[in-house]
């Protein structure tokens, strides 16, 4: 495929960003004390020597030392410290996955012990696996990855247990379906007619962007993108379609279709809540 | 989603983010255009980036002590990952028990009751009965393969051709099969009977 010229210069503006990283990595890499040393685990355990030691070179230690060696109480020792500085994090992470979901109190204790051990568990499988080879690079960004993958992998085993058990999912705040379906409206004029509307403007303004995301995630992903493009960037229907290869028509009906998913979901959520408090 | 693929995705989506931590409002228009092959990869990732990663910390500059919490699961991830499960102790009690579910949890995410699971985990069910559903949901519910499953329910590895119906009976060894048993369960519901009946009859057993 062809790069148009903006596009090849932000790559090799990428590319070199990468590049001056990887040095950087590599330099840490080659100033670590002796492998196995008092003085290299000081500088991997001790808090105020910590920071001078970004995680992708622990993940390097511990592949091309500890692995290398078949050294496994020291891998297991480096994956404690990687686990330990990333505690703050995860435990916020487990946090946020389970805040929309509406749980007894034990049952979110469970969970959350269940989602901790699946991420350990993923991030261990990749550290030890010495294809991965961007953990070394850019460790926060694959770490959001590994844990995308245990979230999905987590939903959709929950997901289907809840249902099984019609229990309440996660919370559709309706307000913002409304505002989503009101700029709908809004915007299918403006695309008509082709004149902005601050109405459609201001409603779209209040929904919030955490919300619309935990929202679309709901949907299939060639749904999601359509209103993604429509309701958050405000890209008119037309520019969908040119930027996807699909007819106006089609992202119209994309909309369409994504709408009503969204109001079933609510409507069978609302029958549950009824439900209960009947 | 093979290695070098995922990882040019990942490259892609790290510039996102770049410019996102930067305060440069990435717009997902943008990357669209630049990387229509990557559509839906990269809306997906950036749809699930602002509803569950955006605003956390991303500081790891400490090395605090380990809660009670992360030790549980570093210890749980280990044994997953470096102790394999030995041929012999492949029950389903000790699969549940790598995934932290207790009876009632595994029913539940079964859709089955703790006595029917119960007896599953004994072996008390005529293994050549239960149907490929149940093997299906262990699989996903306990992340194991099809394989694993089936050994710790008595079951042989998967057969390269399907069974017969006529060739099941042949397995058949006193033991109640799983729709006697789902019959005789005092705590499946009469529409978790139902359920299960359905499958039963969709599945010629």
């Amino acid at each position: 495929m062809e790069k148009d010229i903006g596009q090849a210069g932000d790559d090799v503006f990428q590319e070199a960003a990468f590049q001056a990283r990887r040095a950087r990595l590599a330099g840490l890499y080659r100033t670590l004390p002796p492998y196995g040393s008092a003085e290299f685990w000081h500088l991997l355990e001790r808090d105020e020597e910590a920071q001078t030691l970004p995680l992708e070179v622990l993940v390097r230690v511990l592949r091309e030392e500890a692995m290398a060696r078949g050294d496994t109480q020291a891998q297991r020792r480096i994956f404690a410290v990687i686990i330990a500085r990333l505690q703050c994090s995860n435990e916020q992470w487990i946090h946020a996955v389970l805040s929309g979901e509406r749980l007894l109190s034990g049952e979110r204790q469970a969970l959350a012990a269940d989602l901790y051990a699946d991420l350990c568990e993923q991030l261990l499988r990749a550290f030890l696996d010495p294809n991965q080879r961007f953990w070394e690079e850019a460790f926060h960004h694959c770490l959001r990855f590994a844990r995308r993958h245990v979230y999905k992998s987590f939903m959709s085993r929950e997901g289907y247990w809840r249902k099984t058990t019609s229990g309440p999912g996660q919370r559709i705040p309706r307000t913002l379906l409304e505002s989503l379906e009101r700029v709908q409206r809004e915007k299918k004029r403006e695309d008509e007619w082709d004149v902005p509307d601050e109405r459609a403007e201001q409603a779209f303004l209040l929904v919030e962007q955490k919300e619309i995301a935990a929202l679309l995630s709901r949907l299939p992903v060639h749904l999601r993108t359509v209103v993604w493009l429509v309701f958050w960037e405000d890209c008119s229907m037309k520019r969908v379609g040119e930027l996807l290869g699909i007819s106006d028509r089609t992202v119209r009906n994309r909309l369409r279709a994504a709408l009503a998913q969204l109001r079933r979901v609510l409507v069978a959520e609302q029958e549950v809540v009824d439900g209960a408090s009947a | 989603m093979e290695q070098a693929h995922e990882e040019e995705i990942m490259r892609i989506t790290a510039e996102f983010i770049a410019e996102q931590e930067a305060g440069r409002k990435p717009r997902l228009e943008e990357y669209v255009r630049r990387y229509p092959q990557y559509v839906d990869e990269i809306a997906d990732f950036v749809t699930y980036y602002y509803a569950v990663e955006a605003g956390l910390p991303t500081d790891t500059s400490s090395v605090p002590s380990l809660s009670a919490g992360s030790r549980a699961a570093l210890d749980l991830a280990w044994e997953r990952v470096t102790e394999p499960l030995a041929e012999n102790s492949l029950t389903l009690a000790t699969l549940a028990r790598r995934r932290r579910y207790t009876l009632t949890r595994l029913a539940a995410a079964l859709d089955l009751s703790e006595d029917i699971v119960a007896q599953l985990a004994r072996r008390q069910i005529e293994p050549e009965t239960i149907p490929h559903e149940v093997l299906l949901r262990m699989s996903r519910v306990l992340s194991q393969s099809m394989n694993i499953v089936r050994q710790a329910l008595g079951l042989p590895e998967l057969p390269s051709t399907p069974f017969l119906a006529e060739e099941r009976a042949v397995y058949h060894s006193g033991l109640p099969s799983f729709s006697e048993a789902l019959l005789a369960s005092q705590q499946l519901s009469a529409a978790q009977k139902e359920r299960w009946q359905a499958v039963l009859e969709s599945e010629d057993l």
